[in-house]
C-alpha cells in the first residue's frame, strides 16, 4: 500500500490539474451567450456539461505513461489496486458522490465507476482520410486538432438538437429559431477562429514559418478547416445567415488569432478573449440576421460585403503573420 | 549481471531482434550501437521487461526478466525511448513520486533529488511541468528518475542525446565512477566519441543481428572508422535530382 499511495495521490493531483483544460469557458464566445441568454441559456450549460463530462471523466488510470507503469517496481496486485483506486480520483466518482448525496440513489455509483472505466481520454479523430488541394493535408491537420477541443462538439450537439427538433416539428419552428440556431452553432465555433494557432505549440509554428507559403493561405487552410465543420452543422438550418456569421466570425478572429497566438490544451474549451469576442458576437449576430432578413434574390448581395471584409482581413492579417515569421 | 541468450523479438515476420548472445559483467559499461532500426531500443525494452520475447531468454543479476521482473526493477533505472513522464507534474514532482514508488525515506529522497538536479544543471527548472521542458531537460529528467533508486544496474536509450555538453559531461563521468563501484550500465547511443571515451565494451547490432563485440574482435583505433565499414552508407550519386535546379 506504501507503494500505491504515492501513485493514485500523483493520478489525482494530474487529474485536479486536468480540470484546467475547463478554464476557457470564462473567456470562450460561448460566455456571451449565456450571458446574453440569462435563464433561458441553462440548456446550453447542460449542453456544455454533457461535452465536458466524458472527457473530463476519462479513465485516471490511462494518464500514467505507459512504459513508466511497467518500470515501476509495483506487482501484479499493487497495479490492480492503483487500477481500482484510481477510478475514485476520476470526477465521475465525485459527481455521483454528490448525486448519491444529494437524491439518496446509490445505483449513481455504479454509472459513475463504468463511465470512469471506460470514458476515453479524448477521441483520435480518424475523419477526413484525405483531402484534396494544394492545401488539402494541412486542412485535414486542422481539421484533426479542432475535433480534439470540445467547442464543436457543443455546436454539433446544438445543431443536432435544433435539426432533430425540426424533423420532429416541422410546422412549429419559425425561421426565426432556425436563423438564431444557426447562428448560435457559428458563435461556439468563432472562438476557434480568434486562437487558430492554439494547437500548434512551438515546433508547429516554426514548422508554418518553413512552409514555403504565404500566411494567408496558411489562414486560409485554418479558416477552411473550421468552415469544413460549421457549414454540414447550418445547412439544415439557415445556411444564409451562417455563412454570412462565418465570414464576419474569421474575419474578426484573425485579429487576435495572428496578434496574440495562445497555446491551448487538448481536451478543453477553446481560451478567447472578452472583448475581441463580444465584438466578433455582435458582428456575427449583426451579419446573420441582415442576410437572412434581406431579400432572397440579394442574397449573394448581402455575403459580398461579408467575403470582401473576410478576403481584406484574411490578406492583411496574413501579411503582418509573414513579417512575424520574419 | 546481463545476460542473454538467443534473445528474439519478431513483430509479424520482422525479427527487430535476432538471436542476441551477450553478457556483461557488473561494473560493465556495454556501448549498443547501430543504425536507426536495428534493434538497440527493441533490446533495450526486451531487458527491462517492456517487451516480451518470442524466443529466448534474458537475466539481469541472475533473475530471468520474464518472470522476475518485479524483482529486477527494484534494482534498474531505466531511461526509456519515450521517456515516459507526466505531462502534468512538474521535473521536481516526478522525482518524489520516484522516491515514495521505490519506497526512499522522505528526508534521504530530498537530499538526492537536491544532488541530482544540481548535478543535471536543472535547479532552476525544478518547479517547470514536463510538457513545457525542452527536449533536454525532460531527458535530464528521466536520467535524474532512472538514478533516484540508486540502482545497481542502468538500462538507458540514448541518455546523451540532447544534453548539453557541459550535462553530458557530468552524466559521463558520472557513469565511470557508479561503473567503478561495481553498477552494471548499458546504454544504446548514436554518439561515437562518448562511445569511446565510457564505454568498456562495445556491441555493434545491424538488422536485430550482433555483428560485432568489442569482447570477441579488435577494438578498432577509431570507432567511426570501424562504424562506417560496418555500415554500409547510401551513395549521394543515387539521388541524381538533389541539387539539380529543377
Amino acid at each position: 500500500m506504501a507503494r500505491v499511495w504515492p501513485v493514485v495521490a500523483t493520478l489525482a493531483r494530474v487529474v485536479l490539474r486536468d480540470q484546467r483544460r475547463l478554464q476557457g469557458i470564462a473567456s470562450n464566445n460561448i460566455f456571451w451567450i449565456l450571458f446574453l441568454l440569462q435563464g433561458s441559456g441553462a440548456f446550453l450549460f447542460v449542453l456544455i456539461a454533457l461535452v465536458a463530462l466524458f472527457p473530463l471523466c476519462a479513465d485516471p488510470f490511462r494518464k500514467i505513461p505507459p512504459e513508466r507503469a511497467r518500470l515501476w517496481p509495483l506487482s501484479p496486485a499493487d497495479l490492480r489496486l492503483v487500477r481500482i483506486a484510481s477510478l475514485a480520483v476520476s470526477p465521475a466518482a465525485w459527481i455521483a458522490a454528490a448525486a448519491i448525496v444529494i437524491t439518496g440513489r446509490p445505483q449513481f455509483l455504479l454509472i459513475a465507476l463504468l463511465l470512469a472505466a471506460f470514458a476515453i481520454p479524448f477521441p483520435r479523430a480518424p475523419l477526413f482520410r484525405s483531402i484534396p488541394g494544394f492545401l488539402g493535408e494541412l486542412v485535414r491537420k486542422n481539421i484533426r486538432e479542432l475535433l480534439s477541443l470540445l467547442d464543436p462538439y457543443i455546436a454539433f450537439l446544438l445543431a443536432a438538437a435544433a435539426i432533430a427538433y425540426r424533423l420532429a416539428r416541422p410546422s412549429q419552428v419559425p425561421p426565426e429559431a432556425l436563423t438564431a440556431m444557426s447562428l448560435m452553432v457559428v458563435v461556439v465555433l468563432s472562438t476557434c477562429a480568434q486562437n487558430l494557432f492554439a494547437l500548434d505549440a512551438g515546433p508547429g509554428l516554426d514548422r508554418y514559418r518553413l512552409l514555403p507559403i504565404p500566411g494567408w493561405r496558411v489562414l486560409m487552410a485554418k479558416h477552411a478547416a473550421l468552415a469544413l465543420i460549421a457549414v454540414p452543422l447550418t445547412l439544415p438550418l439557415d445556411p444564409i445567415a451562417a455563412a454570412a456569421g462565418l465570414l464576419v466570425s474569421l474575419g474578426v478572429g484573425n485579429h487576435m488569432a495572428v496578434t496574440n497566438p495562445r497555446l491551448q490544451p487538448r481536451g478543453g474549451i477553446t481560451a478567447g478573449s472578452l472583448f475581441p469576442g463580444l465584438v466578433q458576437v455582435v458582428a456575427v449576430v449583426t451579419a446573420g440576421l441582415h442576410a437572412t432578413r434581406s431579400d432572397p434574390d440579394n442574397t449573394l448581395w448581402i455575403l459580398a460585403p461579408c467575403a470582401a471584409f473576410y478576403l481584406a482581413s484574411t490578406l492583411l492579417y496574413g501579411f503582418r503573420l509573414d513579417r512575424r515569421s520574419s | 549481471m546481463i545476460a542473454c541468450r538467443s534473445l528474439t523479438r519478431r513483430f509479424g515476420n520482422h525479427a527487430a531482434v535476432s538471436a542476441l548472445d551477450l553478457d556483461i559483467a557488473p561494473g560493465g559499461i556495454c556501448a549498443l550501437l547501430g543504425p536507426n532500426g536495428a534493434g538497440k531500443s527493441t533490446t533495450i525494452r526486451l531487458l527491462t521487461g517492456l517487451l516480451e520475447p518470442t524466443e529466448g531468454t534474458a537475466t539481469v543479476n541472475g533473475l530471468d526478466v520474464a518472470r522476475h521482473s518485479l524483482e529486477i526493477r527494484r534494482i534498474a533505472g531505466v531511461v526509456p525511448e519515450h521517456l515516459g513522464l507526466f505531462d502534468a507534474l512538474t521535473v521536481a514532482e516526478h522525482l518524489r513520486l520516484t522516491a515514495d514508488v521505490w519506497g526512499i525515506d522522505r528526508r534521504e529522497a530530498a537530499g538526492r533529488a537536491t544532488h541530482l538536479l544540481a548535478a543535471l544543471g536543472l535547479e532552476h527548472g525544478a518547479d517547470t511541468f514536463a510538457a513545457e521542458c525542452s527536449h533536454g531537460m525532460r531527458k535530464k529528467t528521466a536520467l535524474a528518475m532512472a538514478l533516484l533508486p540508486n540502482p545497481r544496474v542502468l538500462f538507458l536509450d540514448e541518455p546523451f542525446e540532447g544534453l548539453d555538453p557541459v550535462t553530458s559531461k557530468t552524466v559521463r563521468q558520472l557513469f565511470q565512477l557508479l561503473a567503478a563501484r561495481g553498477v552494471t550500465i548499458l546504454f544504446t547511443s548514436h554518439i561515437l566519441p562518448i562511445v569511446e571515451e565510457i564505454a568498456s565494451r562495445v556491441v555493434f547490432i545491424r538488422g536485430g543481428v550482433k555483428v560485432w563485440d568489442s569482447l570477441n574482435g579488435h577494438r578498432p583505433a577509431s570507432l567511426e572508422t570501424h562504424y562506417f565499414q560496418l555500415v554500409e552508407a547510401p551513395s549521394p550519386q543515387e539521388l541524381p535530382w538533389l541539387g539539380s535546379g529543377r
